[in-house]
């Protein structure tokens, strides 16, 4: 296969804070053209850093009561979600807030549509709700997903995305339930069910669920990321998975159990479609790992000096941008930003 | 010091058992004799707190006192959860606990400052006694049960269940005796449900053994036990006192009362209006059973929810777990409050740790001696918040309550004399319910 991540190289590594006190970087946005990336972390601060800087030195608002957990990047301005139910555009130079909307829970991540007039919310509501870029209007709600787990405990709304040419959304939810809408008239167009991504351990918990989605380029495979039902899950987490599906068919046509003891917190695909990588972490496993759909085999993997919780690439899949805590189990993690340059082959 | 207590118990132990609760007893006490003893203020205190009953909501594997009771948001420690008012002004629990956050005030007493000095699993349900050694204390449940417990009831004096798999933490009755063991309701292991590739639990709501084996009529059964009994007398008599025999025909008649009592853990007797109020889960389900017991003179009974050992993932967790606590424990306590059972009903609610203000790199909280712990109904002041940690939960600043504390507030709350001794059969030594000097925290006490 031609484009082949034939290597892997660590650019930049930018710890975002000076002190010790414990940080994870949970989401992550890139501002197109440029290397000016955002981090959102678990203190509810939002962090800046120009990686195109010789000595690229972090900058940090006071942004949420919690976790940022979603952040995108628009033409001009910045648009974070936080787990305080806070849904907020920034003005990137100033840090100040130009408008605040509240939802009803904890707002799971954000997804910007291609053309950039319009984002994307999940929210443990288990609502997907989209909204005017520009505005801040709202356009259209995506109502499907089950409030209750098949254990009868509440589900969460976890992740979204947007097909390249902007007709199609995907979201996907802890119990293993992907949907993909019509944007244009929220008409849910096709629903499938991956039941080994939700987790139920003998202890009664109920959690796993579809972590991250992707569509590949040609809009025709849906990529769904997290991990497999395991028993120990709480604790160290089972085994990696990704499955893809054609969506339209209905049909998985790969399933992908490797990888390590992790959640996949994030896959996306190279633009051209050549390549999957999925990339996660827990205790002392942190991956950066490659599949190739055509050979239905993983291409490489690679150790990263963080656990990833977020990523971010650029137009031309050769840079690659990840968040997370640096650390290992026994240690409060620092929040981290890395760059790596994506050699393709 | 101790004797006074030693006496007392004896005392009231000799006017329980003759005057209130046998069958002979119900009979002498609507007499003029009984009417003349309820005039008596240690009969009438006895009488009083044979009414009492205790439900324990233990979530075991150490649930996060910052998703519960005690949050801090917008701290470096403080997780994801917001907070929300409650109806006692001033104070806020996680966003995760709206019904309770409306009943705080009518019913329910809150200490943020439980201080277990032991951060593991071990059982916290012995008031953090030491477990090995020549003297085996008793659990709480039989502490309970051994005061409130009439002793010539048919009924379990506690049942316990511990409905998940992992640690079970048992309630030995200790020194106090076999007899006072809870009667545990273990989860059997089935088989996996596809797509799960891993065991699940096969919950039960009832003791196994209920219902009589195949061809063996209820009429056959007492006739054995009939027969059992003369051949147990013969058998006895010129062996003077055997400790042993007197405790195995105790347990076989508690066995057969038990049976007769197999309607108390069939919710299936309760209306649908009902079932469906408790809900669907199993912790609900646990909880209706709870309340049908105590609703039938069952003095202790614990209910368990697990498993709060995070790890990894706590927010996913607990964001799953503690709604389902914040369903069940309102429920529970409306029930029992329009049922006119909250008054003599004390509901507790722990774990056997805290988890640690510090999250680390897998989204988890590892294992923390301080905790929350709520008290609610019977003997209790609602709306009290009692205790404070600093504003990054890392320690208590103010009002730490030691196991034995929190364990003399419960004993205080359902009018047991914490400070009463019971003698270890092992070497006649007195033992008193909660250590020497133990107070409990009367702050929260009515």
């Amino acid at each position: 296969m031609a484009d082949a991540p034939n290597d892997l190289k660590l650019t930049k590594q930018v710890l975002v804070q000076k002190d010790k006190a414990a940080l994870d970087l949970l989401s992550v946005a890139r501002v197109a053209g440029t290397e000016q990336v955002f981090a959102g972390g678990n203190t509810g601060k939002i962090y800046h850093v120009d990686l195109a800087a010789p000595e690229p030195t972090p900058t940090h608002w006071d942004a949420h009561i919690s976790f940022v957990s979603g952040l995108v990047a628009t033409s001009k301005c910045l648009i974070s979600s936080g787990s305080d139910h806070q849904l907020v555009w920034w003005d990137r130079e100033t840090h100040q807030p130009i408008r605040k909307v509240e939802q009803p829970k904890w707002i799971r991540g954000l997804a910007l549509a291609p053309d950039g007039g319009t984002l994307a919310s999940v929210c443990d509501d288990m609502v997907c709700r989209l909204w005017e870029t520009e505005t801040g209007k709202p356009v259209r709600e995506f109502r499907g997903h089950e409030g209750l787990t098949p254990f009868l405990l509440v589900s969460k709304l976890y992740t979204c995305c947007f097909s390249r040419d902007g007709k199609y959304l995907a979201t996907a939810d802890q119990s293993g339930h992907a949907l993909v809408w019509e944007v244009a008239t929220g008409k849910q167009v096709a629903a499938i069910h991956a039941p080994f991504f939700y987790t139920h351990d003998t202890n009664g918990h109920t959690y796993g669920g579809i972590r991250t989605v992707a569509f590949s380029p040609d809009g025709n495979l849906l990529a769904l990321g997290g991990n497999l039902a395991g028993d120990t899950s709480n604790i160290s987490g089972s085994k990696s998975m990704i499955q893809v599906y054609d969506w339209q068919k209905g049909l998985q046509t790969h399933d992908f159990r490797i990888g390590g003891n992790f959640f996949y917190e994030r896959v996306c695909f190279h633009h051209a479609g050549k390549w999957l990588l999925g990339a996660g972490g827990a205790g002392s496993e942190q991956k950066l790992v490659f599949f190739d759909l055509e050979k239905n085999a993983m291409l490489r993997e690679t150790k990263s000096p963080i656990l990833v919780f977020d990523m971010a690439m650029n137009e031309a899949s050769d840079v690659l941008y990840t968040v997370g805590p640096l650390g290992d189990q026994r240690h409060l993690g620092r929040g981290s930003i890395v760059q790596w340059k994506i050699v393709n082959v | 010091m101790s004797r006074p207590f030693i006496q007392r118990g004896l005392e009231e132990h000799l006017l329980n058992r003759r005057a209130f609760l046998g069958e002979s007893g119900k009979a002498f006490a609507a007499g003029l004799g009984g009417l003349a003893l309820l005039k008596s203020p240690v009969m009438a205190d006895v009488l009083q707190r044979k009414q009492k009953r205790v439900i324990v909501i233990f979530l075991n594997g150490g649930a996060s006192q910052f998703e519960t009771w005690d949050p801090k948001p917008g701290r470096p420690t403080g997780g994801p959860f917001i907070s929300i008012p409650t109806s006692v002004p001033g104070y806020r629990i996680s966003e995760l606990m709206p019904r309770m956050s409306t009943r705080i005030h009518k019913y329910t007493a809150v200490i943020r400052s439980l201080d277990t000095k032991n951060g593991d699993h071990v059982s916290t349900l012995e008031g953090g006694k030491p477990t090995t050694g020549v003297l085996k204390y008793p659990g709480l449940g039989a502490m309970v049960a051994h005061e409130l417990a009439a002793p010539d009831s048919q009924l379990p004096h506690s049942v316990v269940f511990s409905n998940y798999l992992g640690q079970s933490y048992y309630e030995s009755a200790g020194f106090l005796g076999s007899r006072w063991d809870p009667i545990d309701i273990k989860p059997g292991t089935g088989a996996a449900v596809p797509p799960f590739t891993i065991p699940q639990s096969v919950l039960r709501m009832a003791p196994e053994g209920l219902t009589l084996p195949g061809g063996l009529t209820d009429y056959d059964h007492k006739d054995r036990g009939e027969l059992r009994d003369l051949l147990n007398r013969e058998f006895v008599a010129g062996r003077g006192r055997d400790g042993a025999l007197a405790s195995l025909n105790s347990s076989y008649s508690r066995v057969r009362g038990l049976m007769g009592n197999a309607k108390l853990f069939d919710i299936e007797r309760e209306p649908q209006k009902i079932r469906d109020l408790y809900g669907p889960t199993p912790f609900g389900k646990q909880a209706l059973v709870a309340r049908r017991l105590i609703e039938a003179g069952v003095p202790y009974v614990r209910v368990n929810r697990g498993w709060w050992d995070t790890h990894g993932q706590n927010f996913e967790s607990h964001n799953e777990m503690v709604p389902e606590l914040d369903y069940v424990m309102s429920v529970l306590l409306d029930d029992l409050q329009e049922r006119a059972l909250l008054e003599h009903t004390l509901v507790v609610t722990f774990s056997e740790m805290g988890r640690t203000p510090h999250i680390n790199i897998n989204q988890g909280r590892d294992h923390f001696p301080r905790t929350s712990a709520t008290l609610s109904g019977c003997g209790i002041k609602p709306g009290v918040i009692y205790g404070q940690t600093n504003e990054d939960g890392t320690d208590i600043v103010e009002g730490r309550v030691s196991l034995q504390q929190f364990f003399a507030t419960i004993f205080n709350a359902v009018g047991i004399d914490h400070k009463k001794e019971n003698v270890s059969p092992t070497d006649g030594r007195p033992v008193p319910l909660t250590d020497f000097g133990t107070e409990p925290v009367k702050a929260v006490l009515a």
